[in-house]
């Protein structure tokens, strides 16, 4: 598959403020890469580049093989965009805000506008500022999607949505990732990108801290177990296994909570050796991968977003 | 299939949309200005034979000399009355400061609110979203201005016709480009600083300036420099009303307008887009 977004080495300071420091990430035709870390890490900068806003301190940054500060207006006409603070005419109706930003991008045809606003259930005929915060979210995702672009790029997208709408949003991304087209969204709602992505990368401070497939990424989750046993048994027996992270004795007396990082066989195997009485266990998902990379920087950043 | 044509035609530009925008307030500035111009026009037969008036008034010189005010025949001519309500007076401060809020709003104003960034989304260059804010703000002064003419036009008869074809067309197009000048600037300083309340305090504060100067100089022999730096000078020092068009006056404000517009586009495109 040919690459959609090309970012080389990518640096980008405000002033002396960090934006982003050395930046390398490649995204491919067809697939939903998901772009995540705590807020201030700078996603939102590197998405503002990616979209001409911003201009590189240092750098390169291809879209479609064109340079995203030459041929902006080229990469504009194929992309759709949703900011992370959307902001519109507080004063016009949907209709007239999409039927404006329709025009100016010289798309003709608006059935597409139409087919997601009543997707989204969204009445295109009050003002603006009348909306709830769930509602002009819609009008920004109908905004970037409505011309049927060949890469969406998204900046929290569902962070507004109802739970309803949300599933309703992933279903559209899978059908634009069927489609053949790109998407590269940013989160830091990570149950979401695991949902979504295909592939993620995982910015910290300002820095790539890894790139990665999901699935990769699952695999080398930490996973909290707690296990039930017939008889209190103690935490010593499993200090020992490699693949065990973490071990303590939970409040009943009968039962210890694991944190297991990668395969589950040592551990399974250590536990056969008792009685069992229940097994219960929170699907390793990025929030668990997230504590890994956070680990020594739980409260977060403090560079620009 | 729904088209774009279900798109109302004002809606389809910056330029339009713009002009669009003001559809509310426009009404205002101009039935404001209108209002002060009628009133003044019909002040005028009562004011045009007292001589007594004008007597007191000339005890008054230098205060009136702040005024613009020549002469203190001059106050009650029908050029002499129109200018110091409309022209050298609350007129063209109305003018520059609607210039000042259209310049602010277009770039630092549309930034401020964060609506830039999906503007600047589009596949539209920056040079053009300037542009077409700016030739908004032109034909809606040309638009004030217009209808300001069209007031004098018909209220000549009431001023004994004393006003002149060319004096009014002049006074217009002087007005239009004081206000050019004033709305290119907030333009430009918004295209290099992008923030909204400087770009304002800049431009209000040279607008209340410039016309405490351009006044002060005629009585204080030792500031008669600072006229020069003021749009109401080139406007008003030939007065245009009573003499019609001086076109080497008006020139330096259509040049210093355009080279702020061009301060504007390149300040706008070459910087960062922070909202």
């Amino acid at each position: 598959m040919p690459a959609v977004i090309e970012i080389k080495n990518l640096t980008k300071f405000y002033g002396t403020v960090r934006g982003v420091e050395d930046v390398d990430l490649t995204v491919y035709q067809g697939e939903i890469f998901g772009f995540l870390g705590p807020n201030g890490a700078g996603k939102s900068t590197t998405l503002r580049v990616l979209v001409d806003m911003l201009r590189p301190t240092s750098g390169s940054v291809t879209v479609f093989g064109l340079d995203s500060r030459v041929d902006s207006i080229a990469i504009h006409r194929r992309i759709g965009y949703l900011p992370g603070e959307l902001a519109m005419y507080d004063r016009m109706t949907a209709r007239q805000m999409l039927g404006f930003f329709a025009s100016i991008r010289g798309l003709e045809d608006l059935s597409e506008m139409h087919k997601l606003a009543e997707r989204f259930d969204l009445d295109l005929d009050r003002p603006f500022r009348s909306y709830s915060s769930g509602n002009r979210q819609k009008v920004g995702l109908v905004q970037a999607f409505m011309a049927t672009p060949e890469l969406v790029i998204l900046d929290e997208p569902s962070s507004a949505l109802d739970p309803l709408m949300q599933q309703e949003f992933y279903a559209l991304l899978d059908e634009v990732k069927e489609a053949g087209r790109t998407v590269f969204l940013s989160s830091h709602v990570l149950p979401e990108v695991e949902r979504v992505a295909d592939r993620v990368a995982i910015i910290r401070r300002g820095r790539l801290v890894a790139t990665e497939h999901v699935a990769d990424l699952k695999a080398r989750a930490r996973r909290s177990l707690d296990v039930t046993f017939e008889e209190a048994v103690p935490v010593e027996q499993f200090a020992g296994l490699s693949s065990v992270a973490e071990v303590h004795p939970l409040p009943d007396g009968r039962s210890l909570g694991f944190v297991v990082v990668g395969t589950m066989d040592e551990l399974v195997k250590a536990l056969a050796q008792h009685r069992v009485r229940n097994v219960s266990s929170s699907n390793g998902n990025l929030e668990d991968v997230f504590l890994e990379f956070y680990a020594d920087d739980s409260d977060g950043d403090t560079g620009v977003a | 299939m729904p088209t774009i044509a279900t798109v109302i035609p004002v809606l389809r530009s910056i330029f339009g949309k713009t002009i669009w925008e003001r559809r509310r307030s426009m009404p205002w500035w101009i039935g404001g200005l209108a209002f002060l111009l009628i009133v003044t026009i019909l002040s005028y037969p009562s004011f045009k034979d007292t001589q007594g008036l004008e007597d007191l008034f000339k005890n008054m010189q230098p205060m009136l000399a702040m005024f613009g005010v020549e002469s203190a025949a001059d106050l009650f001519s029908p050029v002499g009355l129109i200018n110091a309500r409309m022209y050298e007076s609350i007129g063209i401060l109305v003018i520059g400061a609607f210039a000042i809020s259209m310049g602010t709003a277009a770039l630092a104003g549309e930034e401020d609110r964060g609506t830039m960034e999906l503007l600047l989304m589009q596949p539209i260059s920056r040079r053009s979203i300037v542009l077409q804010k700016h030739a908004a703000l032109t034909v809606l002064l040309i638009g004030i201005n217009a209808f300001l003419a069209i007031v004098l036009f018909v209220g000549n008869p009431v001023l004994d016709g004393l006003l002149s074809v060319q004096g009014i067309l002049a006074a217009n197009v002087g007005a239009t480009l004081v206000g050019f000048l004033f709305g290119s600037l907030a333009l430009a300083i918004g295209g290099v600083t992008g923030k909204r309340g400087m770009t304002n305090g800049i431009s209000a504060g040279y607008l209340a300036a410039a016309f405490f100067f351009n006044g002060i100089a005629n009585i204080v022999e030792g500031l008669k420099w600072t006229q020069k730096l003021t749009p109401f000078h080139w406007f008003s020092r030939a007065d245009p009303l009573a003499n019609g068009f001086p076109m080497g006056d008006f020139a330096v404000l259509l040049v210093v307008g355009l080279v702020l517009v061009g301060v504007g586009l390149w300040g706008f495109d070459r910087r960062d887009v922070v909202v």
